[in-house]
Order: structure tokens, then sequence, then C-alpha cells
């Protein structure tokens, strides 16, 4: 309770500096402001082109929800095997993604496997389907007018038009060729059972599935019909959840020109995407170059802050309230202009409110990760710096790394540790010189914890402090690997517990080398 | 960290073999092995030439800095492993700063600059009001208590910072340098301001100066030369 109070106590302070700053933080505004309706406008341009295209795909009418081809090897699964219902919940464990949570899939009502083949007719290469004696997508009528899903042996049901087409009639034998595995042909004949009687697109020649098994050599099942009990609303949902059953398999299902137009749409608009990701990074870059020359404004104030006592997380509440604030007046203003505008731009009107909503959202978050992403810096260097560093304008690094141990135990410095009783260390070195200054030279006597040498690097971000391992003389240092070697004044003072196997590795490597066994490589 | 004990005849700080170096391109040592105790309730002086490392222990003290080796006790509790967030606490409680260059705030008023280090610790609005109008009254400055800085003389001021430093109660109050900007007249009052907060409050005061006329108002005179201790002597 009293953390909560105290960062509530900085929030006055935070709304006095708003009124400091104004024109600064105005500008942040902007910003914000701009990118809203700039990003939100052209997102809704290009989504509208997507629209219009889809629109104009045909959907596909089928008499079955979902077709789908299996890939070689694969074999179907039985209807409680296929994805049921995901929970909200699971997105993020790697489970589901935001889309699928959105089009939530779904559950499957029947299911019917069934055997796709290819055979030479009179007429050409047909596709023939081997379905199941007592199918419920398919009815077809007879010579009687009697609408029939039931299939017997022999027995062929060709597509409503192949009347007109090629002149079948009901009762007509029809001879098609089967090619198998080894090359062989199976030819066989059919007679003409009925013609299937809706006008669904698609339509293929249907065979009983044991026939065509027995006329293939038993070719392995490879495709699977689907009947959904729910009227569906989100069918790439439904495809995406299929994806994971039957990785690599062709999906075929009404929707699917519309599906494959709004793919494509989106393709040729993929480039686009960079006027919108530029969009943002300007707005991250101008936030972040505000805060960063504030923050350096501000650094003798912070510097009284700190030296009466506020705290890390003070320091983030102050930060967050002065351009939080600004950030969400700007946005909530930006979406009232957008609100304004968005009349005048004619694609506006082939957006629902739900895909409005749905960019107006992507944009909020988008920018609110930018915002705060812009300001982590300031807030970083806030709290890496000390009172002194902020007073004095010194370089501030964001890591400081205090290091009492070789980072990279080769094999020889743990021998020679070992053998000699000493602590070894080793500093970067490049081109014989060390890029850091010495704080204790060779010769001087050392307290375990003391900074022996200071390294930057990362342009001054980073500073790497090597500690003395124990307590006592830095006896040596090589300029040419960067070894620093300490003499303990205890023998038994402690080591650092490196890998126990890079010494046995390189122990056996000596034995083998003394003994002849090696060539002494490595 | 516990509030520390104040009025006892006790060592409430204490540095052992503190050292200090600034990576400048090459080592440069601010501090070198200072040993040091002050008593708690005395005003200590710490005298030197410009550039003896006074400020840089003091600093250190207050935890603004870090040392590169040696430790810094304060009422026996070593602050060096503390972390920033911990030292803040540290600072909250226990210490307060008065800078060389008054450092105060500048958009805020007097009275708002004082009652400030009060105000984040979360403690009661009318209760840090309060406070800091009567530290202003104590320093003399009431009347100017809706002044902001740039409204203000310098040592009125630097008697700010001073009652801002002594708003939390701290038990040690560190002054870099706090009569160095001023006049022979503001001086005194300044002094004698620190006099009887040590006597009202029982404080600890370390005080930065190379004025050395003032060292006859201290309990404790430390002279440092080069970043270490040249001599420490004691009022008897």
């Amino acid at each position: 309770m009293s953390k909560l109070k105290s960062i509530i106590a900085v929030l006055p302070f935070a709304m006095k500096n708003l009124g400091r700053w104004r024109f600064r933080l105005l500008t942040i505004g902007l910003l914000v402001i701009m990118t809203a309706n700039l990003s939100v406008l052209y997102q809704s341009m290009l989504l509208s082109q997507q629209n219009t295209g889809s629109l104009q795909a045909v959907q596909l009418e089928l008499p079955y929800d979902l077709l789908v081809r299996l890939p070689e090897g694969a074999t179907p699964k039985p209807l409680e095997a296929l994805p049921a219902p995901l929970d909200p919940y699971d997105y993020g464990k790697g489970k589901s993604n935001i889309y699928t949570v959105l089009s939530k899939p779904m559950p499957f009502s029947h299911a019917e496997n069934l055997l796709i083949y290819p055979c030479f007719s009179p007429y050409g290469t047909w596709e023939v389907w081997g379905i199941e004696q007592g199918s419920m997508f398919f009815t077809w009528d007879t010579l009687t007018g009697k609408a029939v899903n039931q299939i017997i042996p022999g027995e062929i049901i060709l597509p409503k038009d192949y009347a007109s087409r090629f002149g079948y009639r009901v009762g007509d034998t029809l001879s098609l060729a089967f090619f198998l595995n080894n090359n062989e042909l199976n030819q066989v004949d059919f007679v003409v059972g009925g013609f299937l009687n809706t006008d669904n697109d698609l339509q293929k020649p249907l065979v009983l599935k044991e026939d065509l098994l027995k006329l293939t050599g038993n070719s392995p099942i490879n495709a699977q019909l689907l009947a959904c009990s729910e009227i569906r609303s989100h069918t790439t949902g439904l495809v995406r959840n299929m994806n994971k059953v039957y990785p690599g398999a062709e999906f075929i299902y009404p929707t699917m020109p519309t599906d494959r137009a709004t793919e494509a749409i989106a393709d040729i608009q993929s480039p686009a995407a960079w006027v919108i990701r530029l969009i943002y990074a300007f707005l991250g870059l101008g936030i972040m170059t505000i805060a960063l020359v504030t923050f350096l404004e501000r650094r003798k104030e912070l510097a009284i802050l700190k030296s009466i006592g506020l705290r890390f997380t003070q320091i983030v509440s102050l930060y967050l309230a002065e351009y939080g604030f600004v950030y969400f007046g700007g946005l909530i203003i930006g979406y009232i202009v957008l609100a304004f505008l968005l009349p005048y731009f004619h694609w506006s009107s082939q957006l629902t409110q739900n895909q409005l909503t749905s960019l107006m959202l992507n944009n909020a978050l988008t920018t609110l990760g930018i915002f705060l992403l812009a300001v982590m810096y300031p807030i970083l260097l806030s709290r890496a710096a000390s009172v002194n560093q902020l007073v004095f304008a010194r370089q501030i690094p964001l890591f400081t790394a205090k290091i009492d141990h070789l980072l990279r135990p080769k094999p020889e410095f743990l021998f020679r540790e070992r053998e000699e009783n000493v602590r070894i260390l080793q500093a970067d070195s490049i081109d014989q010189k060390l890029s850091g200054a010495f704080l204790r030279h060779p010769g001087e006597h050392v307290k375990q914890g003391e900074v022996v040498v200071i390294q930057e690097s990362w342009f001054g971000f980073r500073y790497r402090e090597w500690i003395a391992p124990c307590d006592g003389t830095f006896t040596e240092y090589d300029i040419y690997t960067g070894v620093m070697v300490f003499t303990p004044d205890q023998p038994n003072a402690p080591k650092y517990p490196y890998p126990a196997d890079i010494l046995t590795t390189y122990d056996r490597r000596q034995v083998a080398f003394q003994s002849g066994q090696s060539n002494g490589s490595y | 960290m516990t509030q520390i004990d104040r009025g006892q005849q006790s060592i409430i700080l204490e540095t052992i073999n503190l050292n200090k170096a600034f990576y400048l391109g090459e080592a440069v040592y601010a501090v070198n092995n200072v040993n040091l105790q002050i008593m708690a309730g005395e005003i200590a002086m710490i005298v030197g030439p410009s550039g003896s490392g006074k400020s840089t222990l003091l600093s250190l003290i207050g935890g603004l800095d870090r040392p590169i080796s040696g430790d810094i006790k304060i009422n026996g509790k070593s602050i060096v492993t503390l972390s920033e967030d911990q030292l803040a606490l540290m600072r909250r409680k226990s210490i307060g700063y008065v800078f060389q260059f008054f450092n105060l705030i500048p958009h805020l008023s007097a009275l708002e600059n004082v009652e400030l280090p009060m105000k984040i610790t979360g403690a009661n609005k009318k209760e840090a009001r309060d406070r800091a109008e009567y530290l202003l009254n104590e320093v003399g400055l009431t009347s100017r208590a809706h002044h902001r800085p740039d409204q203000l003389s310098g040592g009125e001021q630097q008697r700010v910072a001073i009652a801002r430093s002594l708003i939390n109660k701290p038990a040690v109050v560190l002054a870099d340098e706090p009569t160095g900007n001023l006049d022979s007249k503001t001086r005194d009052i300044v002094i004698s301001l620190f006099q009887r907060f040590r006597e009202i409050e029982k404080q600890t005061f370390v005080i930065i100066t190379h004025d050395t006329g003032l060292t006859q108002y201290a309990q404790r005179v430390v002279r440092l030369r080069d970043g270490k201790i040249e001599s420490v002597v004691t009022a008897s």
C-alpha cells in the first residue's frame, strides 16, 4: 500500500512537468494523432481493396463443407480426433494464435472417407471419386426420377451436365481405364446409374469406394469429406485449424475463392505495408528523440530527486505519467479527428464497422508498444545512472558487469591455476592493447572484490569491471592475451567452480600427448 | 533499513579503506585508501585544497556514487552492497544532502522544494506541509515560501536547500560547500542553523568546506590532500 502511495505521490510532480514541457509534449501528441490518422486511413484503403477484390470472387456451391485432399502418406482421422473448439486462453501457449481465437473452429458433425483416383475415359482424363455406399453428401436421379444416395457395385454416377455434354443416359455402359502403380492398365466397364441432381460446383463421377479399391490395387484412402453442424462465418480459421491436423493437405470449401482472392490481393499489397512501418518508425523516433533530449535537460533534476530518495518505480511512474498522458490524449484526439475525416474518403463506406474497429484497435496497440519502447531508453538511463553521473553529466553505462573469473575458461589456464595455485582473469585485449584502464598494476597487493581493470565497450554502453578474485598480489599481466595472474595470500583461497570436464579432457590429452599417442593437436 | 540511532556517542559513520577512481581514458584516483570515523551528534568538517577529493568522499558516504573498493558503514551497516533502490531508501530515511550549488527544482516554490522529500515517501500532505513550513520558519524564510528559486538570492536558496535536507529528520546531513557561494553574513547564518539543528534534533553534520575559518565550529576536522587523509583533529 505504501508503495502505491509513493507512486501516486509523484503524480502531482508529473503534472507540473506537463505544463513545463507543454510544447515538446504537444509535439508527441501531434505525432500520435498523425500516426493514428495516417495508419488507419492507409490500412483502411488497403483493406477496402481486399474487400472489393474478394467480393468479386464467386462462392462455390458444394454439398460438403470441407474436402480434405490428404498428402501422400497421411491417413484420415476419425471425427473425434478432428479439432475441437479451442479455449481462447490457449493463446500465447503455442496452441493457437489470435486469428484462431477470433475465428472459432467449427465442430464437425459428419465425416466420410473417400478415394480419389484419375482414370482414362473416352472423353479424356477424369478424376473418379470412390465414395461410401450410403453417402450423405450426394443424391442423384435414376430413370425413376427418385433421388437416391445408395450406390451399388459396378455402377457409376455422373455429373449433371455429362448427359448433355457427352450424351450419356442411365443404363449406358461406360469404359474406364485405371493406371496402377506397376504401370499396368486396368480397364473396366461401369453402368451409368444416374446423374447428380444438383447444380453444385466441382461435380465428379462417383463410384463405390470398394470398387475403386479393387480396381486400383487397394490404393490408400486419400481424401475426406466433412460437414459442420453450425453455420460458419470464418472459414479461414477453419482451414488454419485443419492445417494442424493435416499439415500439407489441400482444402476445398465454399468460400475458398474469396479467401484465395483476399490472399492474392494481400500479397500484391505487401510492399505497401512498408509505408505503415515507416509511419510507425517516425513515431518511435520522434518520441524517443524528445524523451532523450528531455532526459538530458533534466539530469540535474533527476539527480536531486534520486538524492532525496526517489526509487526506480517512482521514476518509471514519473515518465509514464508525463508521456502516457500525452500519448493517450493524442490517441483519443486522433480518433476523434479520424471520425470526422473518414467520410471524406470513398473507400471507408466499403468497410464494415468491425473491420474499422479492428484497425483502430490494432493501431492503438502498435503505437502503445512503440511508445513504451521509445521511452524505455531514458528510463533505463535514469535507473542506471548514479546521482553524480547525472549531476556532472558523466557517461552513463547501461550495463556494468563485475567479473571475477574467466569468461572463457581455457584448459591451459585452469591447468596453471591448479599447478601454481594462482587465480587467473582474462580481460579483452585487441592488438596487444588493453582497451581500458588499470586501477591496480602488476606488483601491487589487492583485496578480493577490488576493481583491477575497467573496460568500456559497446560505444560506452557497457562497462566491464575485472574484480580481484582473492586477497593477494597482482603478479602478472600478459599484453598479448590480456591474462592477469593473481597469487593469493592464503594458499587455500576459494577458487571459481569451473566445469570439471574442461580440465579432465585437457589432462587426458596431456597424458596421451606425453605417451606419444597424440600429436598434441586439440 | 532501520532508522539510525541518534544522540549517542557512537560511531555513526565509518569508511574502511575506501577507494574511488574515475575512468577518463585512464584511471584517476579521487579517494585513495580513506579510513574515517564520525561520531553521532557532532559537526565534522572535511577541509582540503581544490581537487583533494572532498566532494567525491562526501558523495560516496551519501551513496550518490559507488567506490571501487572499501566499505562504508552507516550506524554499523554497510551500504556498498546496496542496490540503487535500497540506497534511495536509505537516503530517504537517514541522509540529508545539501549540494554545493543549491540544486533546487526550478519550477517548484521554496515551500514545494522543502516538502518534496517528504511527499515522495507517500507521507500525509498536511504533515509534509506543516513540517516544511516549520523548517522554513526556522531558516527565516516564511515570507518567501511561495517564491521560486530564481526569485531568491543565493543565501536564501541555500537556506531552502538546508531546510529540504532536514525535512525527513535524517540522522546525518551531508553538506557540500554550503557556504561556498555566500557572503560572510549569510555564511554565519548557515553555520548557526547547523548548530541549532544539531542541538534541537541531535543530527550529525558532515560539512565540506575550503574555508578553514569555519573549522572552529566543528568537533572534528578531517584534512584531505590528493585523495588521502592528511590529519584528523578532534575538539577536546
